[in-house]
């Protein structure tokens, strides 16, 4: 077995890395205080017990992020010849089904809550001495845990930057944090109100949400394990680097057509090019030049293995019998 | 050590005079306002000494029953007895048939979540005693904690118990 090389990212991009790492723990170190905080107001409110496994649940991509990226930067071997990239799908996919199975059985619970009419009691708390309303507390709690919103503004660019999905991911969950402690604290306010359904309701919004997100992980982090066509991290539109390959290859005197089949292997890229050739001579020594062009026309293209063709079309009913 | 924090001091007494001025909490029920515009309490107890002593007649007596005589002439209210089992006061606290129940209860009750309780007041023999008051009635269960907490070390005093809070 020939194992494919071994990837770096390029020194620019190391740093970059270097800063992502260092956001991760302090989002985790950040969500731990947050988790702590929730726990001790939750009291009875159903929406506070939402917001509160979702605080939880966002410990997951980062998580995912801090594991995985050290296993993922391992030198391909014999025994795995691909290299480890996908370790990062594979701690994202259990993520995405934690998410997206707590998430259903929050919304299950939440309203069972509303059509059992449950009157959440939220009583007295202690602070400094002095007794005050918990719903206080509840809401000064939900102000603190919306800091991870200005984390997910630093690692957007971050993500885009080092094509990481997992960052990615965790930057729009921390960038829609907000949201849910609104909704936690509509249903507080509801509550002191004297409106004992809101409470159950913003819980069933954003239980919805989080099942929601971890639907849509799911679908992603799916889609990365069956090699779908690169995409830009956000999955907006197709990544421009295997046209731009192609491009390249056609452009080659030697090269009469040429086109490219990728997969995205995580934070790289590896695949094959098939090239019609003008005339066989040098063959050899052209190829090697062409796939080093390849390579050098972008930090994540990391393997590329170019086979000479005299057709472009996929061969049709390759193995029927 | 409430001298050294002024400022966190302003900041509780704004925030508890904003939350008097809105009436934050309300009642989903309105049982406070029922109860003092009616003038009547309707409590529940069960005999469980020595948090609640029944002797015959129309009101119990022990620490806990003293305290809801003494939180119904705070609102100036007439306390109504009605004497039940554990299963029948809890029932009738869910729907909104009774204002309060006492009986020794603790906070393990397989009945507390179904209700709205107070926060442990005493802890005694390794349980952590509470009143049960109706679900979700805020302003009600924030009332009687005011009064609670202010009774609570006489009461664990008075059973031999250890004061929380």
């Amino acid at each position: 077995m020939r194992p494919l090389p071994h990837f770096h990212h390029p020194p620019d991009r190391h740093n970059l890395l270097q800063r992502a790492v260092r956001l991760e723990w302090f989002t985790i170190g950040y969500l731990l205080t947050v988790i702590a905080a929730m726990y001790v107001v939750t009291g009875s409110s159903q929406a506070m017990r939402t917001a509160w496994v979702e605080d939880m649940l966002s410990l997951v991509p980062p998580l995912a992020f801090l594991i995985a990226t050290p296993i993922a930067r391992r030198r391909p071997n014999v025994e795995f010849p691909f290299g480890y990239h996908r370790a990062t799908s594979v701690a994202f996919f259990a993520g995405a089904l934690a998410l997206f199975s707590m998430g259903a059985i929050l919304l299950v619970e939440s309203i069972h809550k509303l059509l059992a009419r449950e009157h959440p009691t939220i009583g007295m708390f202690e602070i400094f001495g002095y007794d005050i309303w918990l719903g206080w507390a509840m809401l000064a709690v939900l102000t603190y845990s919306c800091v991870p919103v200005a984390l997910g503004r630093l690692k957007l660019p971050l993500a885009r930057a080092l094509h990481d999905h997992v960052l990615h991911v965790d930057a729009n969950m921390n960038k829609a944090d907000w949201l849910t402690a609104v909704g936690a604290g509509v249903g507080v306010i509801g509550v002191g109100l004297g409106y004992w359904w809101v409470d159950a309701t913003a819980a069933a919004i954003i239980a919805g949400d989080i099942t929601w997100d971890g639907y849509r992980n799911l679908r992603q982090v799916m889609a990365d394990l069956l090699d779908e066509t690169p995409k830009l991290v956000d999955g907006s539109a197709r990544d421009s680097l295997p046209e731009r390959v192609r491009t390249y290859l056609r452009s080659l005197p030697w090269v009469e057509d040429a086109d490219v089949r990728m997969r995205d292997g995580g934070h790289a890229f590896t695949g094959e090019a098939f090239v019609i050739p003008r005339d066989t001579r040098d063959l050899v020594p052209r190829l090697r030049a062409a796939a080093e062009g390849a390579r050098a026309l972008d930090w994540r293209m990391l393997d590329l293995t170019i086979m000479p063709v005299d057709s472009l079309s996929t061969p049709t009913d390759g193995n029927a019998l | 050590m409430r001298a050294e924090r002024p400022f966190r001091l302003a900041t509780l007494i704004l925030l508890t005079s904003w939350m008097a001025a809105c009436g934050i909490p309300r009642d989903p029920q309105d049982s406070l306002r029922r109860i003092t515009q009616t003038r009547v309490l309707r409590a529940g107890f069960t005999v469980h000494e020595p948090w609640v002593r029944y002797s015959g007649g129309a009101t119990p007596e022990g620490p806990e029953a003293d305290l809801v005589a003494a939180f119904g002439e705070s609102l100036g209210a007439r306390v109504e007895w009605q004497r039940g089992s554990e299963t029948q006061l809890f029932e009738a606290l869910r729907t909104f048939e009774l204002d309060i129940a006492i009986g020794g209860f603790d906070q393990d009750n397989p009945w507390a979540s179904e209700v709205g309780t107070t926060r442990a007041y005493v802890e005694h023999n390794a349980r952590r005693h509470v009143i049960a008051l109706p679900p979700g009635e805020n302003r009600l269960v924030t009332e009687f904690e005011r009064m609670l907490r202010a009774r609570a070390p006489a009461m664990a005093a008075a059973v031999g118990g250890k004061h929380l809070s």
